[in-house]
């Protein structure tokens, strides 16, 4: 998509809306259309094959039925079917005894901990780079879990994830993918994974990412893992799409947001934003008259019993006359604990806690009472951080105004959103921009819901006892859908090159040289020396070669550094540029600029590959010499995506700390 | 999203709506300026596509079909009723500012104002993503005019583009 493109697709974003707040009404429009359930048109056509299939299915279901009646029932129409390995059976192979005993170390050194008894089945493994790695399944509850962990190092945390069988029920497609999982490989590396469920029909799922292409995995047992190599400091090549095949021939692509779409701050002009307008309560309705927790302030007894890690703070001693942790869902081990903790003597006079807002801390004194809470998460170790309050009173676990604290944690696939609810707080639902809502899971005063990635934005609202409004928070501030996409391919000029090469356009990466002759840390009057009179000057900046548009084929930017003006960074946006080594540096895709900087100067390395960070940096990479007196930034203008740039500057001089 | 069926069955009619409903009500909302209407707009689309499912023919798509069933039906409601005007305030609040600033009524007004086909053309461009052949198939017109019409329309956008950033 071009720069315009983009910029109608914009104008026609403001023009009309997507309206998810709207609901499809199919029955309204069977009612008018007078069909109703047409005899005329039955759902299956008998004869043949089709009678076969037809009392295979009417069989299956039976088998289904006796075996696991509510669970088969409770999918009724949704595109997602059966799962014929779970229902009333244990997928796959009991785990073996090492992945076993892994799981329960893990799980019984977590506060928030799946049940004791908890059997793991060996489902899948793959292997890649020459490493096993093991896709684990259990029950849990209502819920089925799966675990990816290193054949070979089973007590790892690994990536645990479960899914509850209302996203099954409400899945749009006969696979969802419940997690991604990143490990490093010992010896250089990295291994990224996805996996998931799917139901019978489906053959096979694929992974497309941008710049690897496609992968297809086999499913079996009723779940997918697919596995795939990448060099330790990869080139971002994010999922683009993961899609499942049925046995029938037919393709569905499934939700999945790609690393690094959500939450985004700062949109570039190549990532696609859509605005949405999300279901529920915009503005509040009603007020609680104070926000608090009254049986935590009562030091009541609720859920189970706590102990802290007070070594988190780094004291030696510390007296804990109260600590609890709450399991808002029985089917999910999530938990928050909350301690009273009394300091004792402190090893260092400026110790400090974390205070319950970000970025604000609270100074320590013997003595002092504190009330800490902290997020429990499965199969993780003991937090080491808790936000506490000094004034050691629940109300001031919440801010003003505030009636809930949201904390989110968020995956590719699925979304975590919890945190406290006040007193008075009766219900806490998540509307999503897909046009769901889902009612989290709240008990004692603790929430929690987990929930598709792809359905974001959302908000998070509370609810009172007379069902009125009493908080309202867009989730990060989010009020609009963003879809990344992969970086644009970039404009590359095809024009003839020049008979000559004017004195300009001629770099050295090795040292940063224009013209054979340095430039950065340089002043005004030396580069004009060397490089001739500039074409034009914009403030402070010397600018070689105008282009079409206000650019320069090269800019040179001064800046004081120790009473002195000197030059910065020096930046190129011309396609004739030409690097003694390299060539016709803007005449490359950025991935091949990256690649022919690495070869031909090996003192560099990268600071971030191109396109790792879409969020912070856009479509750009960035590398520095070993010496750390020259960077170079290289790729997309995030104003003007299809247009090439690479910036040199020496971050020492930027920074003014050369002589 | 699964591959084009063959045939106008009540379930693959029911599918593609279920996927692509609020597409549907995009476009038709931009049609007739008022998203109530839309709403029956696609309703009404559906129940004729699927009255008058036994007439597809499949050498075009299902989803082209009923392209042009929702197109002809929203021409033939705004035509029908006139929507009222929305007010400055409710625009205001659900409009996703380009470049941090609130959407130009000129902006609007030109879309308003373009030619039928042009709006149409850019509307089924880019809310639901159709190629030119099946834009060509729900509009009932060559995929060349698809592509001509596209830059006229682009030409009339561009120069407002060009006036809002300055």
């Amino acid at each position: 998509m071009s720069d315009f493109q983009a910029g109608v697709g914009n104008v026609l974003d403001c023009y009309v809306p997507l309206r998810l707040d709207r609901r499809p009404v199919w029955d309204e429009v069977i009612a008018r259309s007078g069909a109703g359930s047409s005899p005329a048109e039955p759902r299956f056509r008998f004869g043949g094959r089709w009678t076969r299939r037809l009392v295979l299915g009417l069989a299956l279901f039976v088998l289904v039925l006796a075996l696991g009646s509510a669970v088969a029932a409770a999918f009724g129409r949704s595109p997602f079917g059966q799962l014929s390995s779970w229902l009333g059976r244990s997928p796959g192979v009991p785990a073996p005894a090492a992945e076993q005993a892994g799981f329960e170390k893990r799980n019984g050194a977590s506060y928030a901990s799946f049940p004791r008894n908890t059997r793991l089945r060996l489902i899948a493994q793959a292997t890649v780079a020459g490493r096993s790695f093991s896709l684990l399944g259990f029950r849990n509850g209502g819920s089925f879990c799966l675990r990816v962990v290193p054949s070979a190092a089973p007590a790892l945390r690994g990536v645990n994830q479960c899914v509850t069988l209302r996203e099954l029920q409400r899945s749009p497609a006969p696979a969802l993918v419940a997690s991604t999982a990143y490990f490093t490989i010992k010896g250089g590396g990295r291994a990224e994974a996805v996996f998931g469920f799917a139901d019978n029909t489906v053959r096979s799922v694929g992974i497309v990412r941008s710049l690897a292409g496609q992968q297809r995995v086999a499913v079996a047992n009723d779940v997918f893992l697919a596995v795939h190599a990448a060099p330790e400091n990869p080139i971002y090549d994010p999922i683009v799409q993961v899609s499942a095949q049925t046995v029938n021939r037919r393709s569905f692509v499934l939700p999945f947001t790609t690393l690094g779409a959500a939450p985004l701050l700062a949109v570039p002009s190549y990532l696609r934003r859509t605005h949405v307008v999300l279901p529920g309560p915009k503005t509040v309705e009603a007020r609680l008259p104070q926000a608090g927790i009254a049986w935590l302030d009562k030091r009541e007894p609720r859920g189970q019993a706590f102990s802290p890690s007070v070594l988190s703070f780094g004291l030696k001693s510390a007296h804990v006359p109260f600590s609890r942790s709450v399991e808002p869902d029985p089917g999910d081990a999530y938990r928050i604990a909350f301690s009273f903790i009394r300091i004792g003597t402190i090893p260092a006079p400026d110790r400090v806690a974390w205070g319950p807002v970000p970025g604000k801390s609270i100074a320590l004194h013997p003595g002092m009472l504190l009330l800490c809470y902290a997020e429990l998460f499965p199969l993780r170790p003991p937090p080491r951080l808790y936000p506490c309050s000094s004034a050691a009173r629940s109300s001031a676990l919440f801010s003003s105004g505030h009636v809930l604290t949201v904390s989110r944690v968020y995956r590719e696939a699925f979304t975590r959103v919890s945190g406290l609810a006040a007193d008075g707080v009766r219900e806490v639902d998540l509307y999503l921009a897909g046009g769901r809502v889902v009612p989290a899971a709240l008990r004692y005063n603790v929430y929690t819901v987990e929930a598709p990635s792809s359905q974001w934005p959302a908000k998070l609202v509370a609810f009172n006892n007379a069902g009125r409004a009493v908080e309202v928070d867009l989730i990060d501030k989010q009020a609009s859908q963003s879809v990344v996409t992969p970086c644009p391919v970039a404009r590359v000029s095809t024009e003839a090159l020049p008979a000559t090469t004017r004195r300009y356009e001629r770099l050295d990466l090795a040292n940063g040289d224009v013209n054979g002759r340095p430039v950065l840390g340089q002043n005004k009057t030396d580069v004009e020396g060397d490089l001739g009179r500039p074409d034009a000057r914009r403030g402070s900046d010397l600018l070689y070669g105008l282009l079409p548009g206000g650019d320069a084929a090269l800019r040179i930017h001064f800046a004081a550094r120790r009473d002195l003006t000197r030059a910065v960074w020096l930046e190129v946006r011309d396609p004739d540029a030409i690097d003694r080594r390299i060539g016709h540096l803007l005449r490359l895709q950025p991935t091949v600029v990256q690649q022919r900087i690495a070869t031909a100067y090996p003192t560099y390395l990268h600071l971030f590959a191109y396109g790792s960070q879409p969020a912070l940096l856009g479509c750009s990479g960035t590398l520095r010499n070993r010496r750390g007196n020259l960077e170079i930034q290289f790729g997309l203008d995030p104003n003007r995506p299809s247009q090439l740039y690479l910036r040199l500057s020496d971050p020492r001089v930027e920074q003014g700390s050369t002589p | 999203m699964g591959d084009e069926p063959r045939q106008a069955t009540i379930e693959a009619l029911e599918d593609l709506y279920e996927r692509r409903y609020h597409v549907f009500l995009r476009v038709g909302e931009a049609i007739v300026r008022d998203v109530d209407l839309a709403h029956d707009v696609v309703q009404e689309a559906f129940a004729r596509a699927i009255r008058g499912r036994a007439g597809f023919r499949g050498d075009g798509g299902l989803e082209a079909w009923v392209w042009r069933a929702v197109v002809n039906t929203a021409r033939s409601m705004s035509r029908e009723r006139r929507p009222p005007a929305p007010s400055v305030e409710e625009l205001s609040a659900d409009r996703y500012a380009m470049s941090g600033r609130l959407v130009d009524d000129d902006i609007r007004e030109l879309i308003a104002g373009l030619p039928e086909r042009q709006r149409l053309v850019l509307f089924l461009r880019y809310y639901a993503d159709l190629d030119y052949r099946r834009i060509a198939e729900a509009l009932e017109i060559r995929p060349g005019t698809v592509a001509a019409t596209l830059n006229h329309a682009h030409a009339a956008v561009k120069r407002v583009l060009e006036e809002v950033s300055a």
